[in-house]
């Protein structure tokens, strides 16, 4: 890791500063803003880089330019920034806490909670109408997490493997209901709440935006303030409690807050799999840093897959649309079962 | 008094003044649907249609002018539109009708970029309702399941073709009148429609034209469909191998897919995967009365399938031996 240090104040003040870091994070910031203005100039609707440069500043060449412009590209590429962020701040929250490189939201049941009472209602309720999607995903998001937390909350220690378990298998039996609803429930419905589970970014709008920004105003400082017990909780409990951490409410508000982002994230697009999972590990290959560097990586690095992801998935099959989420499935899985293996093969040495 | 008169004179004015109606330009008029008022032309030009099988499907077969639709991507990643390729040999590379994207991924830029002037969808397409009203102004047509008809007459009325509409159902109607004529055994004849999948027993409480024509001519669900109806079910539910006997019925329907491939004899092997030697546990299927019939004409409403529906179960009932009692 190589550091620079920065002084000021006649040395009062110095900063270790992890140069290799801020360049990828950087790095990233430059790539997501190019794959922006590659979506924005990407897509059914032929407009060359000119025209988008009118109809953002308010001289399109025609309506339907504007329309295209402002109602479809920009939104979605922004919400897919916005959402691979949280998802993988998410997963990273959740393996500092868990001390499992293997952890992400689908763990502490965000996605299963949300597409059981998704497919719920959209099935058994269908009059209770679209527009309370995302409220209900959230709502069962949350729900399931906190069945989760209290399930493997206790006084006598051993949570973190407790949670581990207890995640596996409530999510697990919420997987299950939600299958068998959408194996016996009327086949249109069940095919409207299959269009959610698939994970897209292709029907969000500014709404969607809107609430994402206010999440991540309130949500985001939260994590990097939160750097400092997770660089204590990441070395065992004994050592963090040494480094006086309250270990105990630390891990419970970091889970929460990974609940959080999640959550607002599934119940803005549907749960798009892999992204916490996989966004950590890229960001600490792409650059070795301390916790809160590592989680500024983390986030960019999220956002730039499902931006690409979102990208791709429009793009390369055109005229077909792929769901971001198959995209960053096809990605994930890959990436998953070469960690597996990079992990067996660490053990056996 | 007189004041108090006055001050009710005035508040019954004011409770019993109608809701106005929607204000529209001129060549619009305001059209009632699923998501509400909304004014639309009175003789659109450029529509498009949300589904292919029951929206594009009806508005091709009563001359409306559409040049948009979801389709489909077949094995070979070919786009199609389900039913309408079939019925009157139209696809995407005609240049009739554009592609505007599939089911959960409607290319929204592609719809925009055609410049149509109405889209008509079903109720289940509301859920991005927003994304089509930016583009044109937008109709849900409701899917009622006890009149199945009030769907493709809904999308007559947005077109604007529902001269062409009422002519179509005048030729079916008649149809129906010399279909029953020819076949008085199936009045109150039960049935149950079934078939296997991936080694699974499925039975329908409704399968779209389908039941309408059977309802139609006369013939009534067994218990089991009808308990399914009772239920709300809108089409079927896979049940267990074990309730077999209880889908007795004087007549059994069953279904194929020609764009899959299928011979005639592919559904009952279905069934046989799904509860061996099936035919034996059932009088209709072992005294002759078990039809199959195309999937591809038994799920629409359109009546280009309705009336080719008529004609083979006229054909195969007529040559089936009467149900015993």
């Amino acid at each position: 890791m190589s550091m620079a240090t920065l002084e000021g104040f006649g040395g009062r003040l110095a900063l270790r500063v992890p140069c290799r870091a801020v360049l990828v994070s950087i790095s990233l910031a430059v790539a997501i803003i190019g794959v922006l203005t590659w979506s924005l100039m990407t897509g059914s609707y032929p407009l060359d880089g000119v025209q988008v440069w009118a109809t953002l500043f308010g001289d399109p060449p025609s309506d339907t330019a504007s329309t295209v412009v402002w109602e479809f590209r920009f939104p979605r590429s922004l919400v897919a920034f916005i959402v691979g962020a949280f998802l993988a701040l998410s997963g990273a929250a959740l393996q500092y806490v868990t001390r499992n490189p293997l952890a992400d939201p689908s763990l502490v049941g965000v996605s299963q909670g949300a597409a059981l009472v998704v497919v719920s209602v959209t099935i058994l309720a269908p009059g209770m109408g679209y527009y309370m999607r995302p409220i209900l995903a959230f709502g069962g998001s949350l729900a399931v997490a906190a069945l989760i937390l209290l399930a493997s909350s206790s006084q006598r220690g051993g949570e973190t493997l407790r949670f581990i378990l207890m995640g596996i298998g409530v999510a697990a039996l919420i997987s299950s209901m939600t299958s068998a609803l959408l194996t016996y429930g009327d086949i249109d419905r069940a095919m409207s709440a299959l269009g959610w589970l698939a994970g897209s970014v292709h029907s969000v709008g500014w709404d969607e935006v809107r609430w994402l920004t206010v999440t991540a105003i309130f949500v985001v400082p939260a994590f990097m303030a939160a750097a400092r017990p997770l660089s204590a909780i990441r070395f065992g409990e004994d050592v963090a409690t040494g480094l006086g951490i309250r270990v105990r409410m630390a891990r419970w508000g970091l889970i929460i807050l990974a609940v959080a982002l999640a959550a607002t994230a599934v119940a803005a697009v549907g749960p798009l799999g892999f992204v916490g999972l996989v966004a950590p590990h890229l960001a600490r290959r792409l650059a070795h840093s301390g916790v809160g560097m590592h989680l500024v990586l983390t986030g960019l690095t999220g956002a730039l897959l499902v931006g690409l992801a979102d990208f791709a998935g429009r793009a390369a099959f055109a005229p077909v649309q792929i769901p971001a989420g198959l995209v960053t499935a096809m990605i994930g899985v890959p990436v998953f079962v070469a960690l597996i293996l990079r992990t067996q093969a660490r053990s056996q040495l | 008094m007189k004041p108090l008169y006055g001050a009710f004179a005035a508040a019954l004015v004011l409770f019993a003044t109608p809701a106005l109606a929607l204000d529209c330009d001129v060549g619009m008029r305001a059209f009632n649907h699923a998501g509400g008022e909304t004014c639309i032309p009175e003789q659109p030009q450029r529509i498009i249609g949300l589904h292919d099988q029951s929206v594009t499907l009806t508005l091709v077969e009563l001359g409306a002018p559409v040049i948009g639709s979801h389709g489909r991507v077949d094995d070979n990643e070919q786009l199609y539109m389900r039913s309408v390729d079939l019925l009157f040999g139209l696809d995407f590379d005609s240049g009739q009708i554009g592609f505007a994207g599939t089911w959960d991924q409607m290319d929204f830029e592609a719809m925009a970029a055609m410049t149509p002037d109405l889209i008509i969808g079903r109720e289940y397409d509301m859920e991005t309702r927003e994304k089509y009203e930016a583009i044109a102004p937008t109709v849900f047509i409701a899917d009622t399941p006890t009149d199945p008809m009030a769907f493709p007459r809904g999308i007559a009325d947005a077109a604007g073709v529902s001269d062409t509409y009422a002519t179509q159902l005048a030729i079916y109607e008649a149809n129906l009148e010399r279909a029953r004529f020819a076949l008085p055994q199936v009045q109150g004849a039960t049935y149950s429609k079934i078939q296997g999948w991936e080694g699974k027993l499925e039975v329908y409480a409704g399968y779209g034209g389908l039941t309408k024509v059977l309802a139609d001519l006369g013939f009534e669900r067994g218990a089991a469909g009808q308990e399914m109806a009772d239920r709300g079910v809108v089409w079927g539910e896979e049940v267990s191998a074990e309730i077999l006997p209880e889908l007795e019925a004087d007549y059994l329907f069953d279904t194929y897919t020609i764009a899959y491939g299928d011979t005639l004899a592919d559904p009952a092997l279905r069934l046989n995967d799904a509860v061996p030697g099936w035919c034996g546990f059932l009088t209709a299927c072992t005294e002759g009365r078990y039809i199959v019939l195309p999937r591809e004409y038994a799920t629409g409403f359109s009546f280009t399938q309705l009336n080719m529906l008529l004609q083979m179960i006229t054909t195969n009932v007529a040559t089936s031996a009467a149900p015993q009692g």
